[in-house]
């Protein structure tokens, strides 16, 4: 067993909004194979974009998705913005085809060769490596106020910002400080020449670290005169002495390639579903002839320099790869006749003896068959990039084509103004490298590659390590550091990371704990937030909060011991050894409340409860998964394994859950009061007796911790109340009799006799729990049993005494 | 969510050079690790910042008051080589079952202040079972021959399980031996981790049953593991044998 080097963050979302009342401030959606269908349909339904052949009877490498204005468009993947462009508004004159702004993502993501290999340990993975390209984005600066990679650029985008200044990042902390403690340079007024010195002007702001400024030629000795468009402050004065000013030259090259509405080389990377822009207009040339209108929408094409389907997986797609000219025309002659269908191919491709017209081939993507379909989804084409078309020479060297679909002058240069191919070669970017001089590159439907993708990236919930920069994907305790104690986090799609638990050992058993953070006082009395915690009656909830300190968190989790598996504030365990657990029996009790749930939370992973009885007053049974029942040490070993935790936090996540699970455990107040006994030949009830709070809640504890401690024909509730009431052997307790004064009496002797048991720590837990006590002071502090509220307190051991007063909560009742 | 480790902002990774010595080691191991991997030596800015990176890592009450009542030091040599070495608890008895509580080396000589850390952990208590860890001993040693110096410490474990049914106490307590070597690093290596020095089983409180070993340290270069009685544990047979410390 070992922790496996994957690129386990490989997650997808959706481009856009799948939601039709979409509102621009919808969340990122993860990738979900049930919505695709929408997607290719609001694809084949439009008006043109259609994949893998276009109006034009050209490859169209990519798809145009038609959604409103604004609409915020999101990453496919995790990966790194490579390239990206910014251009001016659409018009008749300009960029008539629609918006001519792009970004270029690469991608490199780790797949499954084998994703339904449960073991981690056994999966083997490859990298993909492709491009996503989103073109006919809104990068405009005043609708890109939630575009996380632009706003470094945006305030030096504004209108009236180009100075033509040098770029500087400011690279001290000189002096001043923010009043965010962020540390940076203070910059004045101009500086004041007082015959030879030089006095620095008044204090304006502080400029923070890192920020870039626009620095002119004006100087003053050390002093430069600087704009700051960030911080809307023009013309102010900084001490540039040394490197507090430091030149940002590729900054300044990508600011200048957007002014310029050129590409720029950019390295910026993102996560998946995070907003790269808004849709911009996007207007296929054959429709831009008609009626100069906006239309709304995203072109996004998916590409790779080699083609990454697995050889094995090919069978589910149609690999075409015999256009490899430079041109973009989907011949028919030349090449559809080898494909397939060659009728399709018909139907989509140019073919000089049978012309088509862009209705008769909208018609057919509107009309086409569900094999049809199938069958365009799933092609692979290898042709050269639409993006790196050379149109002057393109039209020249197929006339037919350029005649019959009246392929202007006018048309070329405005085709010209989109392509990038070159421009960004030419600056560097990690394009695909060029075969035979050609940019040729596997283009892939989107959506296909994407269910392909998703179908392959190791199944969720990942666990996962953290060793230096790597995360290590790991599946049960031998795979991590023990005596380092390392910490398991846990990787779902959509969610930020959440720690499961560290590494740690006991009993020679090696497992997870987590210690939670909700404690009992903290779910009942303050501030009592958590939802879904039962309502309780006003002792059961005082009674539960005060033994906030010998129970557990909400939260609490624990696989490190003899135990396998125990979670929850009452600790409830498999059962060590081949013993029965009271962890099924509290489950037991949920698939009888909620059966649907419990299915939902662990049946639909094949975990169940089994052989359940009452053991000690409390259920117990055995877990069976997948139909065999955990009994033996070495079965129960499974239950130690991540996924078993994580299922367990999941659950108490449920409210469902949450609320029959705690309402399971405060039953045992119950239990506690209903304890009986003969004494001086008359039954006799503990609940009788004690009706204190404070006794109430010193008994519950004793009983958790030693259930026989209590419950037994001579418990400590049995001898305190002898003691307390100063009656002989044969007599009998009448608890109506019963004064504040004896009980009090009572617990200062439940206190003496818990200290004397075999319990762990009493003299802490008591003390904790008679802190809670309401108007504690000394004189109540006798009460119990101790000296004064000082004893009290030391009792807690505490290293600092005085802290004590910290969990003073003054709520527990020592009332009758 | 809670999280146990070392603050990661805090420490300055001695890096390279304790990864080296760490290598070396585990690469010695027959059949188990003489030290886990994952153990690193850390050097820290001072006991004031690690405590309140801790606390914050955990949750715990920061207020200063509480932040100088968390690292207790229970033992604590002085050697003109190795400076002040300390074994310290890091604990805080407010959180609900006690908390966790952990053994921490500290070492401070002119080069700084340097940290190994876990040494052990002390886990709350459950209905179950109960631990207590107990530094006992922390010693100087000077090898049998030659130059050098060692660092001995021993903390006692005991795991005190309920049987519920017979109302009956069964304790494992087991001593724990950890070597360090002075080292051309300026902070001490951690050259064995956990030796099982002696494991006692009782039940009641009385002795079922007793299993010991014993360290020699011949020169600087070497370790010797020894039986000291007739019976061991498996866990015990594992560490007999004479390990050569590598530079």
């Amino acid at each position: 067993m070992a922790a496996k080097a994957i690129k386990f963050r490989g997650r997808l979302s959706f481009p856009i909004t799948t939601q039709r009342a979409a509102n621009f401030t919808q969340p990122a959606e993860s990738f979900d194979p049930e919505r695709l269908t929408l997607l290719y349909v609001l694809n084949e339904s439009g008006n043109g974009g259609w994949y893998p052949i276009g109006a034009a009877q050209t490859w169209h490498n990519g798809i145009h998705l038609s959604v409103p204005a604004g609409t915020p468009v999101r990453t496919i993947a995790r990966g790194t913005i490579i390239a990206a462009r910014l251009s001016t508004a659409v018009s008749k004159e300009k960029f008539e085809f629609g918006t001519a702004s792009f970004v270029l993502i690469k991608h490199t993501l780790d797949v499954l060769e084998n994703p339904e290999e449960p073991d981690h340990n056994a999966w083997t993975s490859r990298a993909v490596e492709f491009y996503s390209l989103y073109m006919h984005v809104d990068l405009t600066p005043e609708n890109s106020a939630d575009v996380p990679w632009f706003q470094t650029f945006l305030p030096f985008l504004k209108e009236n910002t180009c100075s033509g200044d040098i770029l500087a990042k400011i690279n001290v902390a000189e002096d001043g400080r923010t009043k965010n403690e962020k540390t940076g340079l203070n910059c004045r007024t101009a500086p004041v020449k007082k015959g030879k010195k030089l006095t620095p002007g008044t204090f304006v702001a502080v400029i923070p670290r890192g920020t870039i400024v626009e620095v002119s030629n004006e100087a003053e000795e050390e002093w430069k005169r600087v704009n700051v468009p960030s911080m809307n402050l023009t013309g102010v004065w900084v001490y540039g002495e040394g490197n507090r000013l430091v030149e940002v030259k590729e900054f300044e090259d990508q600011l200048q390639a957007f002014q310029s509405e050129g590409c720029a080389k950019l390295n910026y990377p993102v996560e998946s579903g995070e907003i790269i822009g808004h849709v911009g207009v996007i207007r296929p040339a054959q429709l831009s002839r008609a009626e100069f209108s906006d239309v709304f929408g995203l072109h996004l094409e998916l590409f790779a320099a080699k083609n990454i389907i697995h050889p094995q997986d090919m069978k589910a797609w149609t690999l075409v790869e015999d256009d490899t000219d430079d041109d973009i025309v989907c011949e028919f002659q030349a090449l559809t006749k080898k494909v397939q269908k060659p009728g399709v191919m018909a139907k989509l491709g140019w073919d000089t003896s049978e012309f088509a017209s862009v209705s008769e081939i909208s018609t057919y993507y509107k009309t086409m068959g569900d094999a049809d379909k199938k069958w365009l989804r799933g092609m692979i084409t290898r042709n050269t990039s639409y993006w790196s078309i050379d149109w002057d020479k393109m039209t020249k060297s197929n006339d037919g084509w350029t005649k019959e679909f009246e392929c202007s002058e006018r048309d070329v240069t405005i085709a010209n103004q989109y392509m990038w191919w070159e421009e960004c070669e030419k600056i560097g970017v990690d394009l695909p490298s060029r075969t035979g001089g050609k940019a040729l590159v596997y283009h892939y439907h989107p959506f296909t590659l994407m269910k392909y993708i998703h179908d392959h990236l190791p199944p969720s919930p990942i666990f996962y390590v953290k060793r230096g920069n790597e995360e290590l994907v790991v599946g049960r305790p031998p795979d991590i550091n023990i005596a380092a104690t390392e910490r398991v986090w846990v990787y779902e799609p959509g969610a930020t990371d959440w720690l499961l638990g560290r590494g740690a050992a006991l009993q020679g058993c090696q497992g997870i704990g987590n210690f939670g953070e909700t404690t009992l006082y903290e779910a009942l009395i303050k501030p009592a937030s958590t939802p879904a915690v039962p309502t309780l009656g006003s002792a059961s909830r005082h009674i539960w909060a005060s033994i906030w300190h010998s129970e557990g968190c909400l939260e609490a989790l624990n696989t490190y011991d003899s135990a396998f598996l125990s979670f929850g504030p009452f600790q409830q365990t498999v059962g060590a050894g081949t013993g029965e657990g009271e962890l099924q029996g509290a489950l037991y009790h949920i698939k009888n409340a909620n059966a649907a749930l419990f299915k939902k939370l662990f049946g639909n992973f094949k975990l169940d409860v089994a052989s359940v009885k009452k053991i000690q007053n409390l259920d117990k049974g055995h877990f069976t998964l997948d139909g065999k029942e955990l009994k033996s040490v070495a079965d129960k070993e499974i239950l130690r394994d991540f996924i078993w935790a994580y299922r367990c936090v999941k659950a108490m996540q449920n409210e469902g859950f949450r609320r029959l699970f705690l309402e399971y455990g405060f039953k045992r107040l119950e239990v506690v009061q209903a304890i009986s006994a003969k004494v001086g030949g008359k039954e006799v009830l503990l609940g009788d007796v004690y009706r204190m709070e404070a006794s109430l809640a010193l008994l519950v504890d004793a009983h958790i911790n030693l259930p026989a401690l209590v419950d037994s024909s001579n418990g400590i509730w049995v001898k305190a109340a002898k003691s307390a009431l100063n009656i002989g052997a044969a007599d009998a307790i009448d608890p109506t009799t019963i004064t504040r004064d004896q009980e009090y009496k009572m617990i200062a002797k439940i206190v003496e006799l818990r200290n004397l048991s075999n319990m762990w720590d009493p003299a802490p837990r008591a003390a904790f729990i008679l802190l809670c006590a309401k108007d504690l002071d000394d004189a109540v502090a006798k009460k119990f049993g101790y000296t004064d509220l000082d004893d009290l307190k030391t009792a807690t051991g505490l290293e600092n005494v005085k802290l004590a007063k910290e969990y003073m909560y003054g709520f527990l009742e020592h009332t009758r | 969510m809670v999280s146990w480790n070392i603050p990661g902002r805090l420490v300055l990774r001695i890096g390279r050079l304790a990864l080296g010595f760490f290598w070396a080691f585990t690469a010695l191991a027959q059949n188990h690790e003489l030290v886990p991997p994952g153990l690193e030596t850390l050097q820290i800015k001072s006991e004031a910042d690690f405590v309140e990176e801790w606390a914050k890592e955990n949750g715990w009450e920061d207020s200063q008051e509480s932040l100088r009542s968390y690292l207790k030091t229970e033992l604590k040599v002085k050697d003109p080589k190795l400076g002040t070495v300390r074994l310290c608890r890091l604990a805080n008895a407010a959180q609900p079952r006690g908390g966790e509580q952990t053994l921490v080396l500290l070492q401070k000589n002119q080069h700084g202040l340097f940290l190994f850390s876990p040494v052990a952990r002390q886990e709350p208590p459950t209905p179950d079972y109960k631990q207590t860890v107990v530094p006992t001993r922390l010693q100087t040693i000077c090898p049998t021959q030659g130059s050098g110096r060692f660092l001995l410490l021993e903390v006692q474990e005991e795991v005190q399980e309920h049987d519920q049914s017979s109302d009956t106490i069964h304790t494992t307590r087991e001593l724990f031996g950890y070597a360090f070597v002075n080292s051309a690093a300026p902070f001490v290596r951690c050259v064995a981790y956990r030796i099982p020095l002696k494991v006692t089983r009782l039940v009641n409180g009385n002795i079922q049953e007793s299993f010991a070993l014993q360290i020699r340290f011949p020169d600087r270069k070497h370790f010797e593991i020894l039986k000291k009685s007739s019976r061991l544990t498996p866990g015990q047979e594992q560490w007999i044998g004479k390990t050569t410390i590598e530079d």
